[in-house]
């Protein structure tokens, strides 16, 4: 279901007008010539290009390396709340505190939902400024406790900041973690001693943490059912606080960005195929931190897909030569594999199949993004999530036609119609796909 | 209350399970003194079914006219702890609202589904001018052979060949049966239509009792696929929707 390809062809076009190639890193990265989606489909994550060390982090490392070093082995700050799990090694892996370099109230820092409207500099310095306390542990030790295994979890059901203490081995290096899935991350220094001091605990995650029968599934929607929000619900899914007595495990925060949307939307899903259907286009539109933002809805069932393309110059396709589409999609019943996009797949669904609750209809989604070079740095899933749901605030525009619809898609993107629609499964399937009502 | 009792062998049971599955999660089974029917249409209206059963097709029926919702998935459950050749027993409860289907020693209660809410086609009246008979196993060849390359395919018919065409971006599979290998062929005059790959393959995966198909089509229009269910105690119609390529 998954499909990358070039734009607009095989061969390979002159550079779109005003934007510089950087001959640099076709030399350093092999096969990102012949393959310019190879980064995109990578992101670091897989070492498509064969180095040990992803050549993309590293010009971003020394960018990270300007900013000026903390030299301290103490550090006392508050935490947002906020707790890094990592994926490196799985299943002995990194755990830690997200720690401000500030005291009092600092949730903002680890708040997306409360990013959309703000400056992509300002969204980018609450994340690059937290410092990561990072210590080894097995994930199974979720359940079995220790000193800062419990002090982990209780930060991840914390409701307001809270004052930390943290003694480092050595100080803190800096070092920005470029993903799709978390957003950017700053320092970070083994962990030696963490003291935290949390006053309030979420009385709604408390509750979900003491039952030890349910299983991590029913957890995490009884949450959001109570209106927690997806952060909340992921940072305690992540810490292992949610599930059944003898399953509880730390996961990567990666992992459990993306499990949670999955899940949730999956619920969510359930209760739309039931609704009566949408009988006519709407479509809303958005722009936000360099992405453009087309978010369709299609008459009829329930069926999604979303559609991604970078724009030369930005960071998953840095060749500057071409546009690299990556797409995903899925039917009535959903999809049984991974989708190849990633995280963003599922943050979309998640912001889309709460929309059509709000309207009490089922409807096809299609999400069409469209990155372009101002978006310096990648921002994390909740970009995805937070901003398809902010778009789907707005008063959508009723389209008649699919002809209108493909009018507003040529004046919306910079990539051609004709582009968009040669990716796209379900607007090819409008296009071409006839209906049996067609012959009644 | 109507009433509902009947002994059926397993693999019965199974292809009438897996023929509905291509297109719906849930059936409502129709029940008459005659047999069983299920009518189903996808979602996107796409594709339809309608399936028969005779009543000779079970072991023993008795049936009054009632209507039973059924989660698939639940049925595929009991089906799984069958061997070949058992044979199941399903007995409504229409009080209570069960299927009890019973297989050996074992049964198992199953709640049934509203069937008000399982939507029922329209079946539309589709008459396409050109027919062929063919095997099976050729159809399912072409269509492995097109699996890897494109995400539909084109049939067509002349007087004197079937083609099942599919195209890539680079390449192409076609499957030419003469009309001397085919058991019947009747076109006046050549036909040609293209169909979205998915359904036209789960659609033809799931036949697997009958020996041959009858394919009826015209030009940019609706595909009739007609099979026999349970030894010839059956039958069953699906219907699928053309897809059409313009030029742009």
């Amino acid at each position: 279901m998954s499909e990358a390809s070039l734009v607009p062809g095989r061969k390979a076009l002159p550079p779109l007008p005003g934007v510089a190639p950087d001959p640099s890193l076709i030399w350093t990265i092999p096969g990102l010539r012949e393959d310019p989606t190879m980064c995109l489909r990578c992101r670091s994550a897989q070492l498509l290009c064969g180095k040990p060390v992803c050549p993309l982090l590293i010009r971003y490392n020394a960018l990270g390396k300007t900013l000026p070093m903390l030299g301290q082995k103490d550090w006392d700050g508050s935490t947002p709340p906020g707790i890094f799990v990592g994926r490196i090694g799985y299943p002995y892996v990194n755990v830690g505190p997200l720690l401000a370099p500030e005291h009092g109230d600092t949730l903002l820092y680890d708040t997306p939902e409360s990013w959309v409207g703000r400056p992509l500099q300002e969204i980018v310095g609450y994340r690059s400024s937290l410092v990561r306390g990072v210590a080894p542990v097995k994930v199974t030790e979720a359940e079995s406790g220790g000193k800062l295994v419990e002090e982990l979890q209780l930060v991840s059901i914390a409701e307001e900041s809270a004052e930390t203490e943290a003694h480092f081995r050595r100080p803190p290096r800096i070092r920005l973690e470029l993903s799709d899935e978390a957003p950017p991350f700053g320092a970070s220094a083994p962990l030696e001693d963490f003291e935290v001091e949390v006053r309030k605990v979420d009385a709604r995650l408390e509750k979900a943490t003491g039952d030890l029968h349910a299983t991590a599934r029913v957890g995490v929607t009884e949450l959001y059912d109570k209106d927690v929000s997806v952060t909340r619900i992921q940072r305690a899914f992540s810490a292992g606080v949610l599930g059944r007595r003898g399953h509880r495990k730390f996961v990567p925060t990666r992992w459990s960005i993306t499990a949670v949307d999955d899940l949730l939307s999956k619920e969510n899903l359930e209760r739309v195929r039931q609704l009566p259907e949408l009988s006519e286009f709407q479509l809303y539109t958005m722009k936000a931190l360099g992405d453009r933002w087309f978010l369709l809805l299609l008459p009829g069932y329930w069926r999604y897909e979303s559609i991604e393309a970078w724009y030369p110059g930005t960071l998953w396709n840095p060749t500057g030569e071409q546009v690299a589409m990556l797409g995903d999609w899925e039917g009535n019943q959903g999809r049984t594999t991974y989708a190849g996009m990633g995280g963003c797949y599922y943050a979309a669904r998640l912001a889309a199949s709460e929309h059509l609750e709000r309207i009490q209809r089922q409807a096809g989604v299609v999400v069409l993004r469209e990155t372009h070079p101002d978006q310096v740095m990648p921002l994390g899933v909740w970009n995805v999530r937070e901003h398809v749901r902010a778009g789907l605030q707005g008063t959508p525009e009723k389209l008649a036609t699919f002809e209108d619809v493909f009018r507003r898609i040529s004046c919306f993107f910079e990539i051609p119609v004709g582009r968009w629609l040669r990716q796209s499964h379900w607007l090819r399937d409008w296009k071409h796909q006839r209906r049996l009502d067609d012959f009644v | 209350m109507p009433m509902f009792r009947a002994r059926v062998r397993m693999e019965i049971l199974r292809e009438l399970v897996g023929v509905v599955s291509t297109l719906v999660p849930e059936m409502k089974l129709m029940v008459s003194k005659e047999g069983v029917e299920v009518k189903a249409v996808d979602p996107s209206h796409v594709a339809m079914l309608v399936a028969k059963l005779k009543k000779d097709a079970f072991e023993e029926f008795q049936g009054d006219a009632t209507e039973i919702g059924l989660d698939l998935e639940k049925v595929r459950e009991v089906l799984a702890l069958a061997r070949p050749g058992d044979v199941l027993d399903l007995t409504y409860d229409a009080g209570k609202g069960k299927l009890v289907v019973s297989v050996g020693k074992l049964s198992r209660v199953m709640s049934v589904v509203d069937p008000a809410g399982i939507s029922q086609p329209k079946v539309p009246s589709v008459n396409p001018t050109a027919k062929v008979v063919l095997k099976i196993d050729e159809l399912r060849q072409g269509i492995r052979g097109s699996e890897s390359i494109s995400d539909h395919v084109t049939l067509s018919l002349d007087q004197d060949t079937f083609t099942l065409h599919s195209e890539g971006e680079n390449d192409q599979v076609n499957l030419k049966i003469g009309k001397e290998a085919l058991t019947l062929l009747d076109a006046k005059e050549p036909v040609k239509s293209m169909y979205p790959l998915d359904f036209f393959s789960n659609m033809v995966k799931s036949i697997t009792s009958a020996d041959e198909v009858t394919m009826a089509l015209g030009t940019q229009y609706p595909l009739k696929l007609d099979f026999t269910l349970a030894g010839g105690r059956g039958d069953a119609q699906f219907l699928l929707a053309p897809r059409v390529e313009d030029t742009d």
